[in-house]
């Protein structure tokens, strides 16, 4: 069913001929714009402008409907009214249609209305088994296919770049940039409402077809179903590389892409464990996105990354030093044959060590000597090239020099010629012979510290998934009675419970109800003991002195129960108090925190940081999409900040850290055993010396409303 | 004929409702049943009457014949008051009370009095709710809730006033967390000191619960969604004034809420509508992004949109939560079942000497 549903976006990208309905004699509508764009496009097949009355547009014979055209049509481009909307593709279903593209609006996007109107629509579509792009959007472009079923003012160069888009006006600024840059792309297209045809279906098409997109940019405000975008980029991006720049990432552009698109935004983390995990290249800026694109586009993939540097000035050259540092790469160590081979043909004063110096007035050949020793070194495995205009220099014949000198090389080389208004020349020649050029050199590095992600992520292992022996029945029966009462929020006890059925390790712990019981299961647990109030409207129990450590004898524990209860009073005379619950005092260990929310893109979303009450001021989390693998959890756990002192810092041993991936792999289990959790806070864990295990002090858990 | 008088020593601890419950029971059981309110302090208005709107509610619940006149026969209005207080009262209220009552209680098996709501109300007409328990000669059962060890002092001070004439008390709303507590600890001492604990009933999120229409009815505004999805109960109120990354985790916390966030603000709105939300209150007299109507509508979650800002609204419908309204027949079922689960009708019979036929 996938398949076949698939091939039918040839019908959308390659049609064999087209009807473009709401078509129009009059220059200023957008069904003339669109029928014009077909046509200057030069695309092969036939095409059928659909208007109720006009005999002829722009010289084609029209019809009055779909139905009425005598040829089959594959692809329908729809521009008429929204209310009609469905109609026509009620006429296209019959005809025997097989794709649209709605550029109509008036649709979901404003309002309910519009939904059930999209919602009928789609429901035609699927009905006669066509595939849609819309509606409310600008339309597509395929220039292997010459194919620009769209509105948009400009056809792009042909090239190796397929780009989506959630945002149709940013597809027409970036035609528009894009010619005057000379960048080319294979398809374009503007994703409009996603009523059909979404971001995933795209990259599973476009994943295929290798040899014309040798790189797959796309612009996100939000992905409708996040469990399969995963699943289809995990595989997509180990054959092509995907690029992704998702707007909405801080608190304000979040509100933002809310209101604009109706979605939620996702949790921001969610977005970036997403993308990591399924191996997509996040861009920070449009600008990161594009200078990405064009390394993947016109470069073979880095092989490893080890970067020589080739300059006619110092100071570039020790920035592209810095940068290299800083985007995963290592500056190459230039084998001996390499230096004395530059020693021989460079002056006396360039530098012959990695970033390669060969002074300001280097012309052509000291370039053409230098690159072709570094891609010759086996121990480099990129190049970048980096010119300063100076009085001597010959920006073009360099450039020339360096298009040749680089021909059929398999490792990649970037440049960055800099300034502009002496260069141009220069570097629409790189530019034409598909070295990507950038304005400053820490960009150009940028670019290859992408390439080096992709191939780390392209030799990265299959993960491996575990699965721990537990005791699912119990926690499920568990839910239900919590569920039956009316409640979401699982008690103290309760949360233990799951915890336990899922093979964690607990304190010994009960909750007691007035003083006197305090005092006696403290003298059950055995002194000291911890005691904490239990309350599920006190969040931050020790921030109010709900907890209090070292209880030492029966009498304190009395006092203890009464203090607690106290003070959680004093701080909200409305708050649920359930009792003090008294603890076994564990030894002290380092504390880190596993947590877990759901996603509503994305599902359960799992934390790991640095525990204890310094967790919100320091913000030291990593995050990772459940089910996490055993090879995700080691990273995450060695991903935050406070790693070392896991490792252990001055003579202190290691910690337990095999035991806090184990936790990890567990509460995965957890939470994708049992969807309806939608929130899970372990914290503090404590772990301990390695071969010591964990211990999980404090647990609280949610399930869905 | 038995009389049963239900007490209280604080408001909103569930007597209206202990009384139809206990009612409904009693007519089940296959007693002839009567019901009065001797003393009303908050009253009704409208353009053609004033009366007493629980009683009139309870009098239609259960088609008894006798007129309201003498279902609630004493009104404590203002005006009722300051006459007192200037010596020109002309109302005989307990003579009206003893014949109200006469009349009510003729040829029932089973008279329920609602009380009072504190014991001192009613002092002003001197029809305390010990006045009044005395002139009727009623065993009193108190309806109490369980907040901490000082509600056991209201229970002894009303034993001490009534001695043997406290039938015993229903202990109710107990937080789950609580119950083993006050079954173990609290039900057994209060027995030991001669109080009998008829039942210990658990809180319960449908009866604390009002409806969006109830909400609605009490804010005013405008709402947007189809009149069913009115229906949903309102268990809690949620404010969202949160940024939008905290916002899933809070409104997580409470099912069945109604969120109060501003109109403006459709990142909370679309997390709230993401989590278990029975209705949107919408402040500052904004409209939502259609995109957000839309999503409220799939979610058949009826949107409600106030011109107060977003304190002003959480304060106003936190006064419709204070009080349970129990005039549902939904609620009404529920805590019946509840009372039949845990109230021992058997020792209530026994003790005002009825017998089952």
């Amino acid at each position: 069913m996938k398949a076949e549903r698939q091939d039918m976006l040839e019908a959308i990208f390659a049609p064999r001929s087209i009807a473009v309905v709401g078509a129009s004699p009059d220059p200023s509508k957008l069904g003339h714009r669109i029928l014009k764009n077909i046509l200057d496009a030069g695309y092969p097949g036939h095409v059928f402008p659909i208007h109720p009355s006009a005999p002829h547009i722009l010289n084609l014979p029209a019809y009055p409907s779909v139905e009425q055209v005598p040829e089959p049509v594959d692809l329908a481009v729809i521009v008429v009214p929204a209310a009609v909307v469905p109609d026509v593709a009620e006429a296209c279903g019959r005809a025997g249609v097989k794709g649209l593209v709605v550029i109509s609006a008036g649709f979901k996007e404003v309002g309910p209305e519009g939904r059930a109107l999209e919602m009928r629509l789609l429901e035609i579509v699927q009905r006669y088994g066509m595939r849609m792009i819309g509606p409310n959007c600008l339309g597509v472009i395929d220039t292997t296919t010459r194919l620009n079923a769209s509105f948009a003012a400009l056809y792009p160069h042909p090239g190796q770049i397929a780009f989506m888009s959630q945002s149709g006006a940013l597809c027409t600024a970036i035609l528009d940039w894009s010619k005057a840059q000379g960048i080319g792309f294979s398809r374009f297209v503007s994703l409009g409402n996603k009523a059909d045809v979404d971001e995933v279906a795209l990259l599973e098409a476009w994943g295929c077809d290798k040899a014309n997109n040798r790189v797959i940019l796309a612009y996100l405000e939000g992905i409708s179903n996040g469990d399969e975008f995963v699943a289809v980029a995990r595989q997509v991006t180990k054959q092509t590389p995907v690029i992704a720049i998702k707007s909405g990432a801080t608190q304000a552009g979040a509100r933002a892409a809310s209101s604009h698109t109706g979605a939620l935004a996702g949790a921001e983390h969610a977005y970036e464990a997403a993308f990591d995990q399924s191996g997509v290249l996040r861009a920070r800026s449009m600008q990161e996105l594009f200078d990405f694109a064009l390394a993947f586009a016109y470069q073979p993939l880095i092989p490893g990354d080890r970067l020589a540097i080739v300059t006619n000035a110092g100071g570039p050259g020790i920035i592209a030093t810095d940068a290299a540092e800083r985007s995963g790469l290592k500056l190459a160590e230039l084998t001996p044959a390499t230096t004395a081979a530059l020693r021989a043909a460079l002056p006396p004063t360039a530098s012959v060590y990695n970033p390669i110096d060969i002074i300001g007035d280097a012309r052509a050949d000291r370039y053409r000597v230098a690159l072709r020793a570094a891609l010759d070194d086996p121990n480099v495995d990129a190049v970048l090239v980096l010119f300063t205009p100076q009085a001597v220099s010959k920006p073009e014949e360099i450039a020339q020099t360096v298009v040749k000198t680089v021909a059929g090389s398999a490792k990649p080389v970037v440049t960055s010629f800099m300034g502009a208004a002496t260069i141009g020349e220069a570097l629409r020649i790189l530019n034409e012979h598909r070295i990507p050029n950038y304005a400053f050199p820490e960009r150009a590095v940028a670019a290859l510290g992408a390439m080096v992600a992709q191939r780390r992520w392209i030799e990265r292992p299959p993960g491996e998934y575990v699965r721990f022996d537990v005791d699912a029945e119990r926690v499920r029966a568990l839910f239900a009675r919590v569920r039956s009462e009316g409640r979401v929020e699982l008690g103290e006890l309760e949360a233990r419970e799951v915890i336990e059925a899922y093979g964690m390790r607990l304190p010994k712990s009960f909750l007691a109800q007035s003083p006197e019981e305090a005092a006696e299961i403290a003298a059950r647990i055995g002194f000291p003991v911890v005691m904490k109030i239990s309350s599920p409207d006190i969040l931050h129990k020790s921030d109010i002195g709900g907890v209090k450590l070292g209880i030492s004898d029966p009498a304190a524990a009395r006092d203890a129960y009464e203090l607690i209860e106290y003070r959680a009073r004093k701080y909200s005379r409305e708050a649920r108090i359930w009792g003090v619950l008294v603890q076994e005092q564990v030894r002290k260990g380092r504390e880190v925190l596993v947590g877990v929310s759901r996603d509503p893109q994305f599902g359960p979303l799992i934390a790991f940081g640095l525990g204890g009450i310094y967790v919100e001021a320091i913000r030291d989390v990593a995050f990772r999409l459940a089910p996490v693998s055993r090879q995700e959890a080691a990273e995450q756990v060695r991903s935050i900040r406070a790693f070392p002192l896991l490792r252990g810092v001055r003579g202190e041993p290691p910690a337990d850290i095999a035991a806090a991936e184990e936790i990890i792999l567990r509460v995965s289990q957890l939470v994708t055993d049992f969807p309806e959790i939608v929130e899970m806070d372990i914290n503090p864990l404590v772990v301990y010396n390695r071969g010591e295990g964990a211990t999980v002090l404090d647990a609280r858990i949610i399930l869905r409303g | 004929m038995a009389t049963l008088y239900v007490a209280s020593t604080e408001t909103f601890v569930g007597k209206s409702a202990t009384c139809v419950g206990l009612l409904t029971r009693a007519q089940r059981d296959g007693f002839s049943i009567g019901y009065m309110k001797p003393v009303s302090v908050s009253v009704t208005r409208t353009e053609t009457s004033v009366h007493d709107d629980d009683a009139a509610f309870i009098r239609e619940h259960f088609a008894l014949p006798d007129p309201l006149e003498h279902v609630a026969p004493v009104l404590v209005t203002q005006g009722v008051v300051e006459q007192i207080m200037r010596g020109q009262a002309t109302t005989d209220f307990v003579r009206r009370l003893r014949e109200a009552y006469l009349a009510v209680s003729r040829n029932r098996d089973l008279l329920v009095v609602e009380g009072a709501n504190t014991w001192a109300e009613g002092s002003v007409v001197d029809l305390s709710a010990d006045q009044v328990s005395d002139m009727l000669e009623a065993p009193v059962l108190l309806v109490t809730l369980y907040r901490s060890p000082l509600s056991l002092d209201a229970v002894l001070a009303v034993q001490r006033y009534l001695g043997d004439r406290l039938l015993g008390v229903l202990i109710n709303e107990v937080e789950a967390p609580k119950m083993d507590f006050v079954k173990s600890r609290v039900a057994p001492f209060l027995e030991k000191r001669g109080v009998p604990v008829f039942a210990v009933l658990p809180q319960d999120p449908q009866l604390a619960s009002v409806t969006v229409a109830d909400l609605f009815e009490f804010l005013g505004g405008q709402i947007i969604g189809r009149p069913e999805w009115c229906e949903r109960q309102v268990e809690h109120l949620v404010i969202g004034a949160m940024g939008s990354a905290a916002a899933l985790s809070h409104f997580r916390r409470r099912p069945n809420k109604a969120v109060i966030t501003g109109g403006d603000r459709a990142d909370l709105q679309l997390a709230a509508l993401e989590t278990s939300t029975s209705v949107l209150v919408l402040t500052g007299n904004i409209r939502p992004p259609a995109t957000v109507l839309d999503r409220a509508e799939e979610q058949q979650v009826p949107v409600i949109i106030v011109s107060d800002d977003t304190l002003t609204t959480v304060e106003r419908s936190e006064r419709v939560f204070g009080h349970i309204r129990f005039k549902q027949a939904s609620k009404i079922a529920r805590f019946t079942q509840m009372l039949d689960e845990s109230f021992d009708f058997d020792r209530l019979y026994d003790e005002l000497g009825l017998v089952r036929r």
